[in-house]
C-alpha cells in the first residue's frame, strides 16, 4: 500500500480513493497501462501529455507525461472501460482502447502521425482557427480565411488546405470525392454538391466540416472503417441567419372609432430595415418603446449629447425651445406624441428606417411622416385674483387643427482608425399646419358681466428645416487624453397666413353696452432662423485619476422676419403700420471653461468654472423704408460655476450631488416688440429689454438596494432659484382687457423632495412600492404694477401594489393623493386648496379556453375646497382576447373603453394668481373588436414587464 | 548541456514547445535538442508567471436564453444592441509553485466616469487543494473557503492556438447556472490552473468559453519571464464567510427567484 501511494503522487489521490472503492466493491484487481510514443520516423516523443479517460464519455481520470524515451505508464488503474489518449503538438492525437478486467496493458511502440505541416501552418498559425479531429479526419473553422468580397464557397474551398476543387467544380477532400454538401446539416438544393458551393457567398460561411458520414457520431473514439466518399457540411454565420418580425393590428368599433397599426422589420448583423404605420381616431397612438426599438434598431439609443460640450460628459448647456409649429421636434418625440385624452383626435403616422453597420462605418437613415388632427370643444372656467377684485372668465372654444410633418434624419459615422471617428448628421423637415379656432368668452368682474368676446381665427403655417452637423472625436495614445470638435448649421423658414376676426363688446356696471371693438385682419408672416454652432473639447490627464477638461462653445443665432398686418375695413384691405413689423435679431454666444475631474473606482468628482458672453443685437421697423422703430444692442456676461459628485464606491449604494448654474436666452417671440391680439381680451406684447435668465440648481439623489431581499430605497431632492427670472407683467384695464408683457422679475424659488421604498411582502408574488413627493414653489410676477407672490405647497403620497400570485393572475393597485395649497399675497381670501385622489386597479387573468382578460379601472376624484367643487371620474376599460392559428400568430380581442361613459376631459389647475377648471368633449364609451397578426406568434402574459 | 539546471530545462521545453507552433519546420530539431536535457525534466513542475485575460459577456445571447423572453424580445435586443462595442474586462492570473490568484486588473481611468468594480478575487492552492474566493454576487460580498472540488473534464478532439500556445479542448458542465464550459488548455505551461477558478487539467487553461460565446475569457498576454516574488494576494479579503455548498445554494435560489420574477439573474451574479 505504501508503495502504491508513492507511485501515484499527489494528483492521483482521488484516483486512489476510486481504486479503494472499486477494490472493495468488486474483487477485480487494478492494472497497469504502458507504452512508448514515437513519431513515424521512430523518434521518441518526449514530454507529451498522455490522458487516461473514461470510455463512456471521455471524462479525464488522470494524466501523465511521457519520459525522455517516450515511455509512459499509468499504474493501479481500476478495472473498467478506459481510453488512453496521447497528444503531442503537431501530431494527430492517438486514442486507443485501454479497457481491462485487471490484466496489464502494454501497447509497445505507439506511432503518432504528424498533422500535415501545411495544415498547421495555415489553419492554426495563420488563420488561428480551431482544428477538430475525428479519427484521422480534420475539420476547421473557415471564418478566418480571407477571400475577396463576392467570392463563392468554391473560391473559399480552393484556399483551404487538404481540399481540391476540380475544374468542373467537383470537390475532393483528403483525396476522396465529396458526394454530398449540406448547409447547417440540411441538404442544399437537392443532391448536387456543386449547387451550394457555387452559389453561396463565402462570407456567409462560418465552418467547413468534412467527414465520412459513417463515423459522424464517433466523436471521440478511434475511427473505424473508411468510407469511399465524404460529406461536406457548411455552417452559416450567425449574422447571415437574419432575424425579423412584424405584426399588424386592426380594430373597428362603435362611435366611428377605428385603429390600424402595423410594423415589419428585417435585419442581420450589418443591415436593418424596418417600417411602421399607424392610423387611428382612438387617441391611442399605440406605439410603445418596443415599437420604437423595432423601428430604429441600433439607432434607438443615442449616446452622444449633441456635441454641445460642457462640464460633464454630457453637454451642460443652454438649449432653446422647439419653436412654433414644432418644426425642431425630432423623430423620437414625434413617435411618442400621444394625445392627452382630450378632444377627438385623428392621427396617421408612419416611417421607414434603414441602418447599416459594419464595425467601421455606420449609416442610418430614417423617414417619418405624421399627421395629427384634433377637434376639441372645450369649456373653461378661470378665476384670477387681483388686488380688490376677482375676474371670472367663462368660455367655450372649438379648435379644429390638422398638422402634417415630413421628417428625415441621416447619420454617417466613420471610424478612420481606432482613435479617430468622424460623424456627419443631417436632418430635414417639412411641416404644414391648418388651424381654425372659434371662441366665445364672457368676462365677469366680481360676478358682474364686463365684456363678451367672439373670436374666429384661421391660421395656415408651413415651413422647412435643414440641419447639418460635422463632428470629430479623437483619442490619443496617452490614455485619458481626448478631444472633440464639431460645427453645425441649422436653418428654418416658416410662413404663416392668418385671418383674425373678433368682436369685443364691453358693458358698464348696469349691463349696458358701452363699447364695441372689432378686429378684422388678414395677416402674413415670414420667419427665418439660422443657428451656427461650433464646439470644442479637450481632456488632458494630469494623473491617472485627475483630468482637466476644457471646452469652448460658440453660437450665432440669427432670426429675421416680416410680419404684415392688414386691416379689412368693409372689404378694403389696408396695411396696419402700427402692428406690422420687420425684425432682424442676432444673438452671439461665447462660452469657455474648464473643469477638474477626479475619477477613480466609483468616485467621480468634478468642479469647474466657465465664463460666458452674450451679445444681443437687433432692430425692428414697421416695414416701411427707413423706419427703424428701435434697436437692441446689449452685452452681458456671467461666470458659471459647477460642482458635481457621483459616488458608487459602496456596494449597492449610489449617490449623486450637483450644483449647476445655467443661462437661458429669451425666446425671440418675447424679444420682439410685436403685438399679439389673437385674443382681444388678452393682448401679448414683446419686450426687447429682456435679459437672459440665470438659473441655479442643487440636486441630490441617493439610492440603496438590497438585491437578495429585493428592497430598493431612494431619496431625491432639489432646490433651484433664478436670477432675472422670466416672468410677466400684467395690466388689467377697467374693461378687464389684460395686457401681458414678458419681463425679468423675481427669483422663482423651487424646492422639491421625494422618497420611495419598494419591498416584497412575498417575493415575486406581492411587492409594495410606497413613495412621497413634496414640492414648494414661490413665484413672483407684477400685476397692475403690484408685486404678486404666489406660494404653492404640494405633497403627494402614493402606493403601488403588484400582486402576482400565479402565472395566470395579476393585480396591480396604485393609489395616490395629491394635495396642493396655493396662497396669493395679493388677495389672501382667494387661497386655494385642491386635492386629486387617484385609485387605479389593473386586473389581468387567464380565463377558460385560452381566453385572457385584461381590465383597468381608474377613478380620479378632484376637489376644490374653496369653491366647494367635487368631480369624480371613474374610467373602466376592459378586454378579453384569445390567440388562434398555428404558432399563436393571431389574436382576436373584444374591448370596451370608458364603460361608464365618464370621460369629460377634465383638468383643474392653480397657477400664478389664477385657478382654472376645464372640460373638453372627448372620446367616451365605445366598443371595439380587433384582430392582430404577428409573424413571430403572440405571447399572452398577464404580467407587466419588469425592467430590473 | 546535460548538467543544466532543472528550471532552465523546463524553460527550454516550454520554449521549444512554443517554437514548434511558431516554426513547425524546426520540430525535428527541437526533439533532438530535448534529448540533451536531463531526465528530471518530466517530474519537475515548477513554473511561475502572470497571464492577462480579457472577459467578454454577450448579454444579447444570455438574455435570449432566459425562459421568459420571447423570440421576438430576444430579436429586439439583438437588433438594438447587437452591434454595441464590447471591450470586456481584464483580469490577471498570477501563479507560482502550486498557488495562484485570479483577480480584476486595476485599470487606468479613461477620464470620463468611473464605476466601482465588483470584488472578485479567486485564490487557489493546488498543493493543499484549498481555495479562498471573494466574490460579489447578488449584492453581497461572499468569502468562500473550501476544498477545491474536482472538475469532471471531458477531453475533446480539438486544438487551436491561443496567444501562441497550442491548446486542447476540454468540456465540463455547471449544473447550477446551466452552463456548458469549454476550456482550452496548453500542456506547454505545466500548471493545472486557469482563469475564472477553473483548473485540474494537464496544463494551464488559456481560454474559457461558456455556452458557446455567452462569456469568453481569453488570454491576451502570457508572461513567464518576469519572476513572481510573491503572489499578489490581497491581505484584506472581507466578506460573508461560507463554504461552497452554501454559496451554491444561495446562487441557485437567487437564479430561480429572479427568473420567476422575470429579471435577468446575471445582472446581479457573475455569469
Amino acid at each position: 500500500m505504501q508503495k502504491l501511494l508513492c507511485g501515484l503522487g499527489k494528483r492521483s489521490l482521488s484516483l486512489f480513493v476510486l481504486i479503494l472503492l472499486s477494490c472493495s466493491l468488486f474483487s477485480q484487481s487494478d492494472y497497469k497501462i504502458k507504452g512508448i510514443l514515437e513519431d513515424t520516423l521512430g523518434n521518441a516523443l518526449i514530454y507529451s501529455t498522455v490522458l487516461l479517460l473514461e470510455k463512456a464519455d471521455s471524462t479525464m481520470i488522470d494524466f501523465t507525461r511521457s519520459a525522455m524515451d517516450g515511455s509512459f505508464e499509468f499504474k493501479d488503474v481500476p478495472a473498467g472501460q478506459h481510453l488512453v489518449k496521447t497528444t503531442y503538438i503537431g501530431f494527430l492525437p492517438l486514442t486507443v482502447d485501454a479497457s481491462s478486467q485487471g490484466e496489464d496493458i502494454d501497447y509497445g511502440v505507439m506511432q503518432m502521425t504528424e498533422i500535415a505541416a501545411e495544415l498547421m501552418e495555415v489553419v492554426i498559425k495563420a488563420a488561428k482557427a480551431p482544428m477538430r479531429m475525428r479519427g484521422d479526419t480534420i475539420e476547421y473553422d473557415a471564418t478566418t480565411f480571407k477571400v475577396p468580397e463576392g467570392s463563392t464557397v468554391e473560391d473559399l474551398l480552393r484556399r483551404l488546405p487538404g481540399i481540391e476543387v476540380e475544374s468542373d467544380g467537383s470537390i475532393n477532400a483528403d483525396g476522396k470525392s465529396v458526394n454530398r454538401v449540406t448547409v447547417d446539416g440540411k441538404s442544399f438544393f437537392g443532391s448536387d454538391p456543386k449547387a451550394a458551393t457555387k452559389n453561396l457567398p463565402a462570407e456567409g460561411i462560418s465552418k467547413v466540416q468534412v467527414f465520412d458520414t459513417k463515423t459522424e457520431e464517433e466523436e471521440v473514439t478511434v475511427a473505424i472503417g473508411e468510407s469511399e466518399n465524404k460529406t461536406m457540411n457548411l455552417e452559416l454565420k450567425e449574422e447571415f441567419k437574419s432575424g425579423g418580425f412584424g405584426k399588424v393590428v386592426g380594430g373597428i368599433g362603435t362611435e366611428d372609432r377605428a385603429e390600424l397599426k402595423g410594423n415589419y422589420n428585417r435585419f442581420n448583423n450589418k443591415m436593418q430595415f424596418s417600417m411602421v404605420g399607424v392610423a387611428n381616431n382612438t387617441g391611442r397612438n399605440g406605439l410603445s418603446w418596443d415599437d420604437y426599438q423595432d423601428f430604429m434598431g441600433s439607432q434607438s439609443f443615442q449616446f452622444d449629447s449633441g456635441g454641445d460640450y460642457g462640464f460633464g460628459g454630457r453637454g451642460n448647456m443652454i438649449f432653446f425651445g422647439g419653436g412654433r409649429g414644432g418644426i425642431e421636434q425630432d423623430i423620437q418625440s414625434i413617435f411618442f406624441n400621444n394625445d392627452d385624452g382630450r378632444g377627438l383626435p385623428e392621427n396617421y403616422n408612419g416611417g421607414l428606417n434603414l441602418n447599416y453597420d459594419n464595425k467601421k462605418t455606420k449609416v442610418s437613415s430614417v423617414y417619418y411622416y405624421n399627421q395629427a388632427g384634433l377637434l376639441a370643444n372645450s369649456f373653461a372656467d378661470v378665476d384670477k385674483f387681483y388686488d380688490g377684485f376677482v375676474q371670472n372668465e367663462n368660455s367655450q372654444s372649438i379648435r379644429d387643427d390638422i398638422s402634417r410633418g415630413h421628417r428625415t434624419e441621416l447619420k454617417i459615422e466613420q471610424k478612420i482608425d481606432s482613435l479617430l471617428v468622424l460623424k456627419f448628421d443631417f436632418n430635414g423637415a417639412y411641416i404644414d399646419d391648418n388651424d381654425t379656432y372659434e371662441a366665445k368668452s364672457d368676462l365677469f368682474r366680481d360676478d358682474i358681466l364686463t365684456s363678451i368676446s367672439k373670436v374666429t381665427n384661421r391660421t395656415e403655417t408651413s415651413g422647412n428645416l435643414l440641419n447639418g452637423r460635422l463632428l470629430m472625436r479623437k483619442k490619443f495614445m496617452k490614455k485619458g487624453r481626448s478631444m472633440g470638435a464639431n460645427v453645425s448649421l441649422l436653418k428654418t423658414e416658416l410662413n404663416d397666413d392668418w385671418t383674425q376676426n373678433s368682436v369685443l363688446d364691453i358693458f358698464n356696471e348696469t349691463g349696458l353696452p358701452i363699447d364695441e371693438i372689432l378686429v378684422d385682419q388678414k395677416n402674413d408672416e415670414y420667419r427665418d432662423k439660422q443657428v451656427f454652432k461650433a464646439n470644442a473639447l479637450f481632456v488632458e490627464p494630469l494623473s491617472k485619476k485627475l483630468f482637466l477638461q476644457s471646452f469652448y462653445n460658440y453660437r450665432d443665432r440669427n432670426e429675421t422676419g416680416v410680419r404684415n398686418v392688414n386691416d379689412n375695413l368693409a372689404g378694403e384691405i389696408t396695411r396696419n403700420d402700427s402692428l406690422s413689423r420687420t425684425y432682424n435679431n442676432d444673438i452671439v454666444y461665447n462660452r469657455f471653461g474648464s473643469s477638474l475631474r477626479y475619477t477613480h473606482e466609483g468616485i467621480t468628482l468634478s468642479t469647474g468654472l466657465a465664463y460666458q458672453l452674450f451679445d444681443l443685437k437687433g432692430s425692428y421697423t414697421d416695414g416701411n423704408i427707413n423706419s427703424v422703430l428701435g434697436t437692441v444692442d446689449k452685452q452681458f456676461n456671467n461666470y458659471i460655476p459647477h460642482v458635481s459628485l457621483n459616488f458608487s464606491r459602496i456596494r449597492n449604494l449610489y449617490l449623486s450631488m450637483s450644483y449647476n448654474r445655467n443661462a437661458k436666452e429669451p425666446e425671440i417671440e418675447d424679444l420682439q416688440p410685436i403685438v399679439n391680439n389673437l385674443n382681444p381680451q388678452y393682448i401679448r406684447l414683446g419686450n426687447s429689454e429682456l435679459l437672459p435668465e440665470i438659473s441655479n440648481a442643487i440636486n441630490f439623489y441617493t439610492s440603496k438596494n438590497y438585491p437578495l431581499s429585493d428592497i430598493r430605497i431612494s431619496l431625491n431632492g432639489s432646490v433651484s432659484w433664478m436670477e432675472n427670472q422670466f416672468s410677466t407683467e400684467e395690466t388689467v384695464d377697467e374693461n378687464l382687457i389684460t395686457t401681458v408683457r414678458p419681463i425679468n422679475f423675481g427669483t422663482g424659488n423651487r424646492s422639491s423632495a421625494s422618497t420611495s421604498i419598494s419591498f416584497p411582502i412575498k417575493k415575486n408574488k406581492f411587492t409594495v412600492r410606497a413613495s412621497v413627493w413634496g414640492n414648494l414653489n414661490k413665484g413672483q410676477s407684477l400685476v397692475n404694477g403690484q408685486e404678486n407672490n404666489t406660494t404653492r405647497i404640494n405633497y403627494r403620497p402614493s402606493i403601488r401594489l403588484n400582486i402576482t400570485p400565479s402565472e395566470d393572475l395579476s393585480l396591480y393597485v396604485n393609489a395616490s393623493y395629491n394635495n396642493s395649497k396655493t396662497s396669493y399675497d395679493l388677495n389672501d381670501s382667494q387661497n386655494q386648496k385642491t386635492e386629486d385622489t387617484k385609485l387605479g386597479l389593473e386586473f389581468n387573468s387567464k380565463l377558460v379556453g385560452g381566453v385572457y382578460l385584461n381590465s383597468s379601472f381608474n377613478v380620479t376624484m378632484y376637489r376644490n375646497e374653496r369653491f366647494n367643487q367635487e368631480q369624480n371620474i371613474p374610467i373602466l376599460n376592459a378586454s378579453i382576447y384569445r390567440k388562434f392559428m398555428p404558432g399563436d400568430k393571431a389574436e382576436i380581442r373584444f374591448a370596451v373603453y370608458d364603460a361608464f361613459k365618464k370621460n369629460i376631459g377634465f383638468s383643474q389647475n392653480a397657477y400664478g394668481y389664477a385657478v382654472s377648471q376645464r372640460t373638453t368633449d372627448s372620446i367616451s364609451r365605445y366598443f371595439m373588436v380587433s384582430l392582430t397578426y404577428n409573424i413571430r406568434g403572440m405571447k399572452s402574459d398577464v404580467r407587466k414587464k419588469s425592467w430590473w | 548541456m546535460v548538467v543544466m539546471g532543472i528550471n532552465m530545462c523546463i524553460h527550454n521545453v516550454i520554449q521549444m514547445k512554443n517554437k514548434q507552433i511558431r516554426m513547425y519546420t524546426s520540430l525535428k530539431l527541437s526533439i533532438v535538442a530535448l534529448f540533451l536535457c536531463s531526465s528530471f525534466v518530466v517530474d519537475a513542475q515548477v513554473v511561475e508567471g502572470m497571464i492577462t485575460f480579457n472577459r467578454k459577456t454577450d448579454w444579447v445571447s444570455i438574455n435570449a436564453k432566459l425562459p421568459y423572453v420571447s423570440s421576438e424580445e430576444a430579436d429586439r435586443r439583438r437588433l438594438t444592441s447587437g452591434n454595441w462595442e464590447n471591450k470586456g474586462t481584464n483580469y490577471e492570473l498570477s501563479f507560482k509553485g502550486d498557488k495562484s490568484v485570479y483577480q480584476t486588473k486595476k485599470e487606468e481611468s479613461s477620464g470620463t466616469y468611473s464605476w466601482r468594480k465588483s470584488k472578485f478575487i479567486l485564490v487557489r492552492d493546488y498543493g493543499k487543494k484549498t481555495k479562498k474566493d471573494l466574490r460579489e454576487d447578488a449584492g453581497v460580498d461572499m468569502l468562500i473557503e473550501d476544498k477545491i472540488e474536482k472538475t469532471r473534464w471531458k477531453i475533446l478532439n480539438e486544438i487551436k492556438e491561443v496567444e501562441g500556445y497550442l491548446c486542447m479542448k476540454a468540456e465540463t458542465k455547471d449544473t447550477i447556472k446551466g452552463q456548458t464550459i469549454h476550456a482550452w488548455f496548453t500542456d506547454a505551461i505545466p500548471f493545472s490552473g486557469g482563469p475564472e477558478g477553473f483548473g485540474g487539467l494537464p496544463g494551464m487553461i488559456l481560454e474559457i468559453n461558456i455556452n458557446d460565446g455567452d462569456a469568453v475569457t481569453v488570454a491576451t498576454k502570457v508572461d513567464l519571464e518576469t519572476p513572481i516574488e510573491k503572489l499578489p494576494i490581497p491581505k484584506k479579503m472581507k466578506g460573508k464567510k461560507m463554504d461552497q455548498e452554501k454559496y451554491n445554494s444561495i446562487i441557485e435560489k437567487f437564479i430561480a427567484e429572479s427568473i420567476e420574477g422575470r429579471k435577468n439573474p446575471f445582472w446581479r451574479i457573475r455569469y
